[in-house]
C-alpha cells in the first residue's frame, strides 16, 4: 500500500513536472512576447525603416505588330545573373570554381582571363558577397547557357544563382513607319502609337522592394516569381510589304529630288484601315528618317489635289456635270483684286468641266466655283458640302497630335472672307488640311462615296486573349450624290489617261488620282518659288483596293505633282501590284484552266516581268533566252519566252510591247519617240532593220 | 448494462480550440501569402488556395476518425508506424528536393511531407509500446526498444536532412520521463545541456573556471563555517576572477586550479576519498564536456550550423544582414504590431514579404505585426489550454494507451509551439519547423487534426463500462 502510494505520489511529480515545463515555456513566450511588441517596440519600428526602399520595374511592354504578325516594335527580355556566392558549400565552390572559371572566359572572351575570374570569385566570396555580378544584357539563349555552368547549375539554395530580367525595345524593322509606330521614351512623352496605346502596351508596372546588404540593393522577393502583369500586345493595320515599298520609293524620290520631307499613306478603300504610313524628313546629313508624322501633323494648303472636293461639291449640288460649259480665259484671270494663272500654259478659251479638271485648270475650276458659290448664302453651301466631305474635322486617327482643318467660315470668320475666298479656295488655297484628311477624300470617292475612319490598329490583345477590337468605322454612309461621286471617279481616271497624269499610265495596272502643285512661299514675292508635289489617287482605277496619297515638301528641281511626286504614286502602284495578286484580275481571272485559248498573247518585253507574272498566275513557261529582252509567245499549252534581239544599229521590232518598254527601248538607241494611242505597240512608223539613226519615231498603240 | 450504453461526449473545449486554431490558422495565412489587389484564396493554385483545399481535407479526416471504432488505433498502431516508415525511406530515393531537402513527395501542384505522418504513427507506436502489460520501462531492455521507436524515423528524417523535423521526436522523451523511465538521465541530460550552451554563450575557460570555483566552493563550506567559507570564497573568486578577466586567462585559471588541488589534496589527507569524488567528478567532467563542446563547435561544425546556434546564442557575433536577417526582420514586424496590431492584411511588412520564410517558420510574425500583443497573447492561450487540456485528457484516460497517446500528442504539439513561436523571437534557434495550424503545409495540419481526432475520438470511450 505504501509502496503504491509512493509511486503514485513519484508519477504525480512527474505530471507536475510535466505541467510544469509547459506552463514555464507558455509563461517565457509569453514574456517575450510582451517584451520585443511592448517593451523594444519602438526599437523594432524604427529599424524597419531603415534598409529598404522601393526601385521600381517595368513589366514587358506589350509588342507592336503588322498586320501579318510581324513584330514593328517588341520587348526584348535581357537577363542579368548574379551569384550568392555565401550559400555555396566549400566543397562544392573550391572543386568548381576552375571549371566555373574556365566557362565564364569561354563564354565572355572579351571580359576576364580564367585566372581573374577565379580571384574575382575568390575574393567576392571572401567578403561574403551576397549579389555578386556574373553578368548582365544576356539573350535567352545565353542565359540558358551561363545558368548550365558548373556551381550555376545547382539549384538556387546551393549553386547561389539569381537571374533577373529586364527588357530592351527593338524595332526589328527599323525605320520603316517607326515614327507611326512611336518611341516608348523615359522622362518624355512618348510619340505615335507607342504613345496612344501606352496604358495598354506599358502593363502593370509594379515596384519592387530592395532591402540592403552591404555592398548591394538585393530585392526582396525572388524576382523570377514576383512578375509584373506584361502588356497588351497592339496589332495593327501595317501591311509591312506595303510599307516596304512606300518607305522605298519615297526615300529615293526625295533624295532625288534633295526636298524637305515627304509622306506616303496607303489606305485600304473597304476599310479605311492604314496598311502604309511613311514619314521621312531630310536629317541635314544627307538621309531621310522618320522624324515627324507629317501625315496626320503637317497642315498645309492642299493645291489641285483639294480640286476633287471642289468639282464633288459642284456636282453634288447639282450646279454642274462632266459636260458643263467652262471658262479657262486662256488661264489668266483676275478676281476682284487679284491675278489668277493656269500652272500651265494651254490657250483654252473654253471647254467643259473635265477638260479643266483634267488640265488641272485652277481658272477653270474656280471659275466654275467663283459662279455657283461666291454670293451670299452660295459660300456657305461651298462649306457645308465640304462638311459632309469630311474635311471640317480631323479624321479621328489614333495618334496624338493630329492637326485640326483649317477652313474659313463665311460667317463667324467674316473678317477673313474676301471676295477672293471662293476662288482661292476651289482651287486649294486659303484652307489647310493634312496629307491624311486629303486621302481620306480620295478614299470615300473611291469606296462610292461611303466614308470610313482611317485606323491604324485593328485589335488590342494580352497573349491570345482579345482585350479590344477595332472593326472599320463609318463615317458616313454617303457624302454626295452616286452621280457626283461616280462623276469624281470618271475624272480622276481621265487626269491618269489623258491629263497631268498621262505620262504615269501604265497599260498593265489601272489607276485614278489627281496631281498637285502647291506654290507655298507665294506670299514672299522676293524668295526663290518654293512648292509641295503632290499626287492623291486610288488603285485599282476599277473596283479599287487601295487609295494613296503622296506628298513631297519643296523638291527642287522639279516640282509639278505629275513629275514629283506622280511617279512615287505610280512606282508603290506598280510593286504593290505585282505583289497583290488578287489585283491582277486582268490576267488572273479566277482558277479557271489555263488552255491555249486562254493564254496571253504574244507580247514583248522585260524578261524578269513575264516570268514574275508568269509564275503568280500559274501558267506554265519555257525559258529559251539568256537576254533581258525577250518575246513571249504561246506554244504547247506554255508560253515559250524566246530572245529578242536588240540589235543596237536597228531599229528594233517593238510591237507587242507596252508604251513603257517600247520607249525605254527606243530611246536608250537614241531615237526620238512620239506615241499615239493607249494599250500595247501595234504599227511603229519606221519599220524594223532599219538603220537607227538620230530620228523621230512614232509608235500607234491600241 | 445500462452503463455499457452511456459514452461520454466530446470533449468540447479541446474541440473548440481545434476548430478556433484552424480558422485562425487560415486567417493568418490568408494574410501572411495576401497579395494586394488579388483574389487568391479563390484560386486553387494559390498558397491559401491549396491551404484551403487542405483544411477541407483535414476536417474530413477528422470526421472519418470519429467514425471509426477507437480501438483500431492500438491494433494499427504498429501498421501505421511501419507504413510512415516505409514512406520516410520511400522519400528519400523518390521524394522531391526542395530548399536542399528531400523532404517532399509532389504531385500535381501538391506536396506532402511523410515525416508529418511519421509524428502521428510513432505517436501510437510509442503508445503501444508502452502500454503493453509486459513492458516495464525501468528495465533497460524494455527502455531501449522504446528509444528506437523514437530514434528510427527521427535519423531518416536527418538524412533527409531535415534537422528540425527529427529534433520535434525528442519531445517524445517526456513522454518515456512521464511513463517512470529514471529521472538520472533527464538530470544527466540536462546537466549536459547546461554546460554544452554556457561553453558556447561565454567560453570553454570560463565554464572551467566556474567549475574549478564551484568544485572549490563545495568544498570549503564542508570544511568551514559558513561565514569563513564565504569570505575564503570570495577572496579566491575575486582574486582569479579579476585575473581572468584583466587578460590574464591561464593565470586566473590556474589560481582556481590551485585552490581546488590545495583542498583536495587536504580531503585526501583526512581520507575523506570519496566525498571528494562525488565534488570532483561533476567539475571534470564538465571540463572536459565544456572542451568538447567548444572543440566540436568550432572545428566540425559546418559555418552554417555554426551560424545557427550564433544567431540563437551570441546573435551580437552574428552579421544583421546575414544570418541573423530573418530573426531581425521577424522581430521588427512583431515589435511594429504594438498592443493593438496594425489591422488585419494592414501589415506592411508582412504584406510586402519582409520577413523571409513568413508562411511557415516565421508565421507568428504576421499574427505579432497584424494582430499585435492581444493577437499573440490569443494564439499562445489557445495552444496552451490545448495543451493543458491534452495532458487533462491523458490523466484521465482510462487505459495506458491513451494515456501514452495524449501524452505524445501534447508533447509533439508543445515542441512545435515552444520552438517556432521562440525562434520568431530569437528564443531558439531557427531549425525551421512549422507552428501547428497557422504554418503553411497541408502535410502537418493533416497530421495535427489525425492527432487530436484520434485523441478526441479515444477520449469518449473514458465513460463506459
Amino acid at each position: 500500500m505504501r509502496l503504491l502510494m509512493k509511486k503514485k505520489s513519484e508519477l504525480l511529480v512527474r505530471l507536475y513536472m510535466v505541467v510544469g515545463a509547459f506552463a514555464l515555456v507558455a509563461v517565457l513566450i509569453f514574456y517575450r512576447v510582451v517584451k520585443v511588441n511592448v517593451f523594444e517596440g519602438d526599437k523594432w519600428r524604427e529599424k524597419g525603416n531603415v534598409h529598404v526602399k522601393w526601385r521600381p520595374i517595368e513589366a514587358d511592354r506589350g509588342d507592336i505588330y503588322a498586320m501579318d504578325g510581324s513584330p514593328l516594335a517588341t520587348s526584348q527580355p535581357f537577363f542579368e545573373i548574379r551569384m550568392d556566392l555565401q550559400v555555396l558549400k566549400d566543397k562544392l565552390f573550391k572543386s568548381k570554381v576552375d571549371s566555373l572559371a574556365y566557362r565564364l572566359n569561354k563564354m565572355f572572351p572579351a571580359g576576364k582571363t580564367k585566372f581573374q575570374w577565379k580571384s574575382f570569385l575568390q575574393t567576392q566570396r571572401s567578403k561574403g558577397n551576397k549579389y555578386c555580378l556574373i553578368a548582365k544584357d544576356l539573350t535567352i539563349a545565353q542565359k540558358e547557357t551561363v545558368v548550365g555552368f558548373p556551381v550555376l547549375r545547382n539549384s538556387k539554395y546551393k549553386g547561389g544563382a539569381i537571374v533577373d530580367r529586364y527588357f530592351k525595345r527593338r524595332k526589328p524593322f527599323r525605320e520603316l513607319a517607326s515614327r507611326t509606330i512611336g518611341v516608348d521614351r523615359e522622362n518624355a512623352d512618348k510619340i505615335g502609337l507607342e504613345g496612344y496605346f501606352d496604358k495598354f502596351l506599358k502593363g502593370a508596372n509594379e515596384k519592387r522592394l530592395m532591402k540592403f546588404i552591404p555592398p548591394d540593393w538585393i530585392p526582396v522577393y525572388d524576382p523570377s516569381e514576383f512578375e509584373p502583369q506584361s502588356g497588351d500586345d497592339i496589332y495593327t493595320t501595317i501591311d509591312i510589304d506595303i510599307q516596304d515599298i512606300a518607305h522605298t520609293e519615297l526615300e529615293a524620290a526625295l533624295v532625288k529630288y534633295e526636298a524637305e520631307a515627304g509622306t506616303v499613306v496607303v489606305m485600304e478603300v473597304a476599310t479605311g484601315a492604314i496598311r502604309a504610313i511613311s514619314n521621312l524628313s531630310a536629317d541635314g546629313k544627307g538621309n531621310y528618317r522618320e522624324f515627324y508624322n507629317h501625315a496626320i501633323g503637317r497642315l498645309s494648303e492642299p493645291g489641285s489635289t483639294f480640286k476633287l472636293a471642289t468639282v464633288l461639291a459642284l456636282m453634288d449640288d447639282n450646279y454642274a456635270q462632266l459636260d458643263s460649259k467652262v471658262d479657262f480665259n486662256k488661264g489668266k484671270m483676275k478676281f476682284y483684286d487679284q491675278t489668277m494663272y493656269d500652272s500651265e500654259w494651254h490657250g483654252i478659251e473654253t471647254a467643259d468641266l473635265r477638260k479643266a479638271f483634267e488640265i488641272s485648270s485652277n481658272v477653270g475650276i474656280a471659275n466654275l466655283a467663283n459662279q455657283h458659290y461666291n454670293k451670299a448664302g452660295g459660300n456657305t453651301n461651298f462649306i457645308r458640302a465640304l462638311k459632309r466631305f469630311g474635311l471640317l474635322d480631323p479624321t479621328g486617327i489614333e495618334l496624338i497630335g493630329e492637326k485640326h482643318p483649317y477652313v474659313k467660315d463665311p460667317v463667324k470668320d467674316k473678317k477673313e472672307w474676301f471676295g477672293t475666298t471662293i476662288p482661292w479656295m476651289a482651287h486649294g488655297y486659303e484652307l489647310m488640311f493634312t496629307p491624311l484628311q486629303i486621302l481620306n477624300l480620295y478614299s470615300t470617292v473611291a469606296n462610292d462615296g461611303k466614308m470610313m475612319k482611317p485606323y491604324l490598329v485593328s485589335k488590342i490583345k494580352q497573349g491570345d486573349k482579345l482585350i479590344k477590337d477595332f472593326p472599320p468605322r463609318v463615317i458616313s454612309e454617303k457624302i454626295a450624290s452616286s452621280n457626283a461621286i461616280q462623276g469624281a471617279q470618271n475624272l480622276l481616271e481621265g487626269v491618269v489617261i489623258r491629263g497631268t497624269g498621262r505620262k504615269l499610265r501604265s497599260e498593265y495596272f489601272g489607276f485614278a488620282g489627281k496631281t498637285g502643285t502647291t506654290r507655298i512661299n507665294y506670299a514672299k514675292k522676293e524668295e526663290e518659288k518654293k512648292y509641295n508635289a503632290s499626287f492623291a489617287g486610288y488603285f485599282p482605277a476599277k473596283n479599287p483596293k487601295y487609295s494613296m496619297m503622296v506628298v513631297v515638301y519643296t523638291p527642287h528641281g522639279k516640282y509639278y505633282g505629275g513629275s514629283v511626286a506622280g511617279p512615287v504614286f505610280r512606282n508603290v502602284v506598280e510593286k504593290v501590284h505585282n505583289l497583290k495578286l488578287d489585283l491582277n484580275k486582268a490576267i488572273n481571272q479566277g482558277f479557271q484552266l489555263v488552255a491555249a485559248a486562254n493564254l496571253p498573247k504574244r507580247r514583248i518585253g522585260y524578261k524578269k516581268d513575264f516570268e514574275k507574272v508568269f509564275e503568280y498566275v500559274g501558267i506554265e513557261y519555257k525559258n529559251k533566252s539568256k537576254s533581258n529582252w525577250v518575246a513571249v509567245d504561246p506554244f504547247d499549252n506554255k508560253m515559250l519566252i524566246d530572245k529578242k534581239s536588240i540589235i543596237k544599229s536597228e531599229v528594233p521590232d517593238v510591237r507587242g510591247m507596252g508604251a513603257r518598254d517600247a520607249v525605254y527601248v527606243l530611246e536608250s538607241l537614241g531615237l526620238l519617240v512620239e506615241l499615239e494611242g493607249e494599250g500595247q505597240v501595234r504599227r511603229q512608223s519606221i519599220n524594223p532593220g532599219a538603220n537607227a539613226t538620230e530620228q523621230k519615231i512614232k509608235i500607234y498603240l491600241d | 448494462m445500462e452503463l455499457k450504453q452511456r459514452k461520454a461526449g466530446i470533449d468540447w473545449i479541446t474541440l473548440i480550440v481545434f476548430f478556433s486554431l484552424l480558422i485562425v490558422g487560415w486567417l493568418v495565412l490568408y494574410a501572411a501569402t495576401y497579395v494586394e489587389g488579388s483574389e487568391s484564396f479563390i484560386e486553387f493554385s494559390s498558397p491559401i488556395g491549396k491551404q484551403t483545399i487542405w483544411i477541407f481535407i483535414s476536417v474530413l479526416a477528422f470526421l472519418i476518425v470519429q467514425l471509426l471504432d477507437e480501438k483500431t488505433w492500438n491494433s494499427l498502431a504498429y501498421i501505421i508506424y511501419a507504413g510512415s516508415i516505409i514512406l520516410l525511406l520511400l522519400v528519400l530515393v523518390l521524394g522531391t528536393e526542395i530548399k536542399g531537402a528531400r523532404s517532399w513527395f509532389v504531385f500535381s501542384g501538391f506536396s506532402f511531407q511523410p515525416s508529418e505522418i511519421a509524428k502521428f504513427g510513432t505517436s501510437l507506436a510509442l503508445a503501444s509500446y508502452l502500454s503493453f502489460y509486459k513492458i516495464n520501462v525501468k528495465s533497460m531492455k524494455y527502455m531501449m526498444g522504446a528509444v528506437g521507436i523514437i530514434l528510427g524515423p527521427a535519423i531518416l528524417i536527418l538524412l533527409q536532412p531535415d534537422a528540425g523535423s527529427a529534433i520535434v521526436f525528442a519531445s517524445l522523451f517526456i513522454v518515456l520521463y512521464r511513463s517512470g523511465i529514471s529521472s538520472v538521465y533527464y538530470v544527466i541530460a540536462g546537466f549536459l545541456f547546461f554546460i554544452f550552451i554556457g561553453s558556447l554563450i561565454y567560453s570553454f575557460e570560463t565554464i572551467t573556471l566556474l567549475s574549478l570555483l564551484a568544485g572549490s566552493a563545495v568544498l570549503m563550506f564542508n570544511k568551514y563555517k559558513p561565514f569563513r567559507a564565504g569570505l575564503l570564497l570570495l577572496v579566491v573568486a575575486s582574486v582569479s576572477i579579476t585575473v581572468y578577466l584583466n587578460g590574464f586567462h591561464n593565470y586566473g585559471l590556474l589560481i582556481a586550479a590551485v585552490v581546488l588541488i590545495g583542498f583536495s589534496i587536504w580531503y585526501l589527507i583526512d581520507r575523506k576519498s570519496s566525498f571528494l569524488a562525488v565534488v570532483t567528478t561533476p567539475v571534470v567532467l564538465a571540463i572536459i564536456l565544456s572542451f568538447a563542446s567548444s572543440y566540436t563547435f568550432n572545428n566540425i561544425l559546418q559555418p552554417h550550423q555554426q551560424d545557427r546556434i550564433n544567431v540563437w546564442l551570441r546573435p551580437t557575433k552574428c552579421d544583421p544582414y546575414g544570418s541573423l536577417y530573418n530573426i531581425i526582420q521577424s522581430k521588427v514586424a512583431i515589435g511594429s504590431g504594438g498592443i493593438q496590431g496594425k489591422g488585419f492584411l494592414k501589415g506592411e511588412m508582412t504584406k510586402l514579404n519582409y520577413v523571409p520564410e513568413q508562411s511557415t517558420d516565421f508565421i507568428f510574425s504576421t499574427v505579432g505585426e497584424e494582430q499585435g500583443f492581444l493577437g499573440s497573447f490569443m494564439v499562445i492561450f489557445l495552444f496552451t489550454v490545448l495543451l493543458i487540456r491534452i495532458t487533462m485528457i491523458a490523466e484521465r484516460g482510462k487505459n495506458k494507451f491513451i494515456q501514452y497517446y495524449a501524452y505524445s500528442v501534447a508533447s509533439i504539439i508543445f515542441v512545435h509551439f515552444f520552438i517556432n513561436i521562440g525562434m520568431a523571437m530569437g528564443l531558439m534557434p531557427v531549425i525551421g519547423i512549422p507552428l501547428p495550424f497557422l504554418s503553411k503545409g497541408g502535410s502537418s495540419l493533416l497530421g495535427f487534426s489525425i492527432m487530436i481526432g484520434v485523441l478526441l475520438k479515444m477520449d469518449q470511450a473514458r465513460l463506459r463500462r
